[in-house]
C-alpha cells in the first residue's frame, strides 16, 4: 500500500516493544502481499488479471475479507466509494506514489468500460463464503480501504501482544501514512492528540483528541498531477463521472472507531465537495473536519467536541 | 239513447197510375251519369305528383338542416360533456375534502380534549409547585454545599504538542 509505518507504544518495556513491532510489521507485510496492486506477485494483481471472468476462484483470506468490506462500502455509500475507479485512474495517468512526471493516458473507451463493468446481476463482486472464492467484474484498487483494514487487523495484533492496552496501563499509536489508530494510554494525561495539517498552509491548523479510535484523511495534497494535456487532476475520483471530485475542497478528515470505515467516509465525503459535505456529514453523524481551497477549516458538531485546539479559534 | 218508433197509419190513398215513358229518353240517361272528365283526372294526378315532389324536397331540406344543426351543436355537446365530467370530479373532490375536514375536526376535538386534560394537569402541578415553594421557603438553606468532583475537559489556549499528525492518505507529516 506504499505507506510508511510507525508505531508508538506507551507503558511497554523495550523487549516487548521490539517484539510487538516485529509482529505488527509482519502482519502489515502479509497484508501488503495480499492487497497491494503495486507488487506484481500480490494476490490482488493476480485477481485483477482474471477480472471479467464470472467463475469464482479461491483467494487468500485477507483479500477475500477486503473485497467483502469494499463491497459493503460500495453499497453503504451508494457507489460513492468504488474500488473499480482503477481504470479511470490509469486513464488519467495515475501511477501510484510516483506522480512527479505527467501521466500517459490510457485508452479512454477501454477504461470507462472497465469502470462501469458489472456482472449481469448488477454486482461487481461475486463471492462464495464457504470456499472463500471470488470473481470480480473489473480490476479493483484496494489502496485506501486496504490500508484502513490493515490498521484494523494490526490493532488486533497489538491488543494480543500488549494486554495493557485494553485495561489502560499501556497505549499504542499506529500510523500508516496519515491514517492512524490510537488505543489505551497516551504519553500525556488525557487522550491522544492528533494534529490536522492543512495542505494549503503546510502546518497544523487543528489538534483533535482521539481515544480508542482512528483518524483518516483524504486529501489532494498528495497524488495530484497534470495530465498529458496539462490538466491538473488528483486521485480522488468520483465513480459516477470518472473525473476528480470534491470541488472546493483540499482535505477531509474523519474520526471514528474503525480505520477502514473512517477511510471510506473521508473519501466519499470528499466527493460531496465544499457545498455538500456539511449536510452529508451531519446527516451521517460523523466527526469530520474539512479544509476548503481557501484554507478555511470547517467541522461537524461531532468533530467540534473532539477538537482540542483550532487555529481559527485560537 | 232510446229510439222511438213512430207507427204511421196505413195509407189509404189509391196507388198512382203508371206513366208511360218514351223509350228513347230512357236509353240515353245512364251514359251521361257515369262519364268522368279526363282533365280532372290529369289535374288530380299532376297535383298529387307536385305535392309528392314538394314533400320530398321539403323532407330533404329538413334533413340537411338537421344534419348541419347537429354538426354545429357537436362541439358544444362535447364541451358540455367535458364540463359535466369536470363537475363530477369536483364533486368527488369536494366529497373527499368534506371527509377530510370531518376527520380533521374529529382529530381536533380529540386534541382539544387532551389539551383540556393537560391544562387541568398543569393547574394541579401549579398548585403543587406553590405548595413546594411554601415549604422550601420555610427550610434553612446551607451556605456551602459540597459537590462531587467531576472530570473536566482540558482547554488549550495555544496549540498543544500533538502525538501524531494526519494530512493525506499516504503522506506522513
Amino acid at each position: 500500500m506504499g505507506s510508511p509505518l510507525r508505531l508508538t507504544l506507551v507503558g511497554v518495556d523495550e523487549p516487548r516493544a521490539a517484539a510487538t513491532w516485529t509482529r505488527v510489521s509482519d502482519t502489515i507485510e502479509d497484508l501488503e502481499q495480499a492487497l497491494s496492486r503495486f507488487r506484481p506477485t500480490a494476490d490482488l494483481v493476480t485477481l485483477n488479471g482474471r477480472a471479467g471472468d464470472p467463475a469464482c476462484a479461491p483467494v487468500q483470506a485477507a483479500l477475500y475479507d477486503a473485497l467483502a468490506a469494499a463491497d459493503r462500502a460500495w453499497r453503504r455509500t451508494a457507489g460513492a466509494f468504488d474500488p473499480r475507479v482503477l481504470g479511470d485512474l490509469e486513464r488519467l495517468g495515475y501511477r501510484g506514489a510516483d506522480t512527479s512526471r505527467p501521466g500517459e493516458a490510457s485508452e479512454p473507451g477501454k477504461m470507462l468500460a472497465s469502470r462501469a463493468a458489472v456482472f449481469p446481476d448488477g454486482c461487481w463482486l461475486h463471492r462464495d463464503p464457504r470456499s472463500r472464492s471470488v470473481a470480480i467484474a473489473a480490476p479493483v484498487d484496494l489502496g485506501g480501504i486496504g490500508k484502513g483494514l490493515a490498521l484494523r487487523w494490526a490493532v488486533a495484533v497489538l491488543g494480543a501482544a500488549v494486554p495493557g492496552i485494553a485495561d489502560g496501563t499501556a497505549g499504542a499509536l499506529l500510523e500508516a501514512g496519515g491514517d492512524l489508530v490510537a488505543h489505551g494510554l497516551a504519553p500525556q494525561p488525557g487522550p491522544w492528540l492528533i494534529g490536522i495539517e492543512s495542505p494549503v498552509a503546510n502546518e497544523e491548523i487543528a489538534v483533535v483528541e482521539l481515544a480508542d479510535g482512528a483518524v483518516c484523511t483524504s486529501s489532494t495534497g498528495v497524488h495530484a498531477w497534470s495530465t498529458a494535456d496539462g490538466r491538473a487532476v488528483h486521485h480522488l475520483l468520483d465513480p459516477r463521472t470518472g473525473e476528480p471530485g470534491g470541488g472546493g475542497l483540499v482535505s477531509v478528515t474523519v474520526a471514528g472507531p474503525d480505520p477502514a470505515w473512517a477511510e471510506v467516509w473521508s473519501k466519499s465525503l470528499f466527493l460531496e465537495g465544499a457545498r455538500g459535505i456539511g449536510p452529508r456529514a451531519r446527516a451521517l453523524g460523523l466527526a469530520a473536519w474539512w479544509i476548503r481551497e481557501d484554507g478555511v477549516l470547517e467541522m461537524t458538531p461531532a468533530a467540534r467536541v473532539r477538537t482540542a485546539w483550532s487555529a481559527a479559534e485560537a | 239513447m232510446t229510439e222511438r218508433v213512430l207507427r204511421l197509419p196505413p195509407t189509404t190513398a189509391p196507388a198512382p197510375a203508371l206513366l208511360a215513358v218514351p223509350e228513347a229518353r230512357a236509353e240515353a240517361r245512364p251514359a251521361v251519369a257515369t262519364r268522368r272528365p279526363v282533365h280532372v283526372v290529369i289535374t288530380v294526378g299532376v297535383t298529387a305528383g307536385l305535392y309528392a315532389i314538394s314533400l320530398a324536397g321539403v323532407t330533404s331540406l329538413q334533413a340537411g338542416t338537421d344534419a348541419r344543426l347537429a354538426a354545429d351543436r357537436a362541439p358544444a355537446a362535447a364541451a358540455v360533456a367535458e364540463l359535466r365530467g369536470t363537475h363530477d370530479a369536483e364533486e368527488a373532490q369536494l366529497t373527499q375534502l368534506e371527509a377530510s375536514y370531518a376527520d380533521a375536526a374529529a382529530s381536533y376535538a380529540q386534541i382539544a380534549a387532551a389539551i383540556g386534560a393537560h391544562e387541568k394537569s398543569l393547574a394541579g402541578l401549579g398548585k403543587q409547585v406553590a405548595a413546594v415553594e411554601g415549604s422550601a421557603s420555610a427550610l434553612r438553606v446551607p451556605t456551602l454545599a459540597s459537590l462531587p468532583s467531576v472530570s473536566s475537559r482540558t482547554v488549550y489556549v495555544s496549540r498543544p504538542a500533538s502525538n501524531a499528525c494526519t494530512t493525506a492518505s499516504g503522506k506522513p507529516c
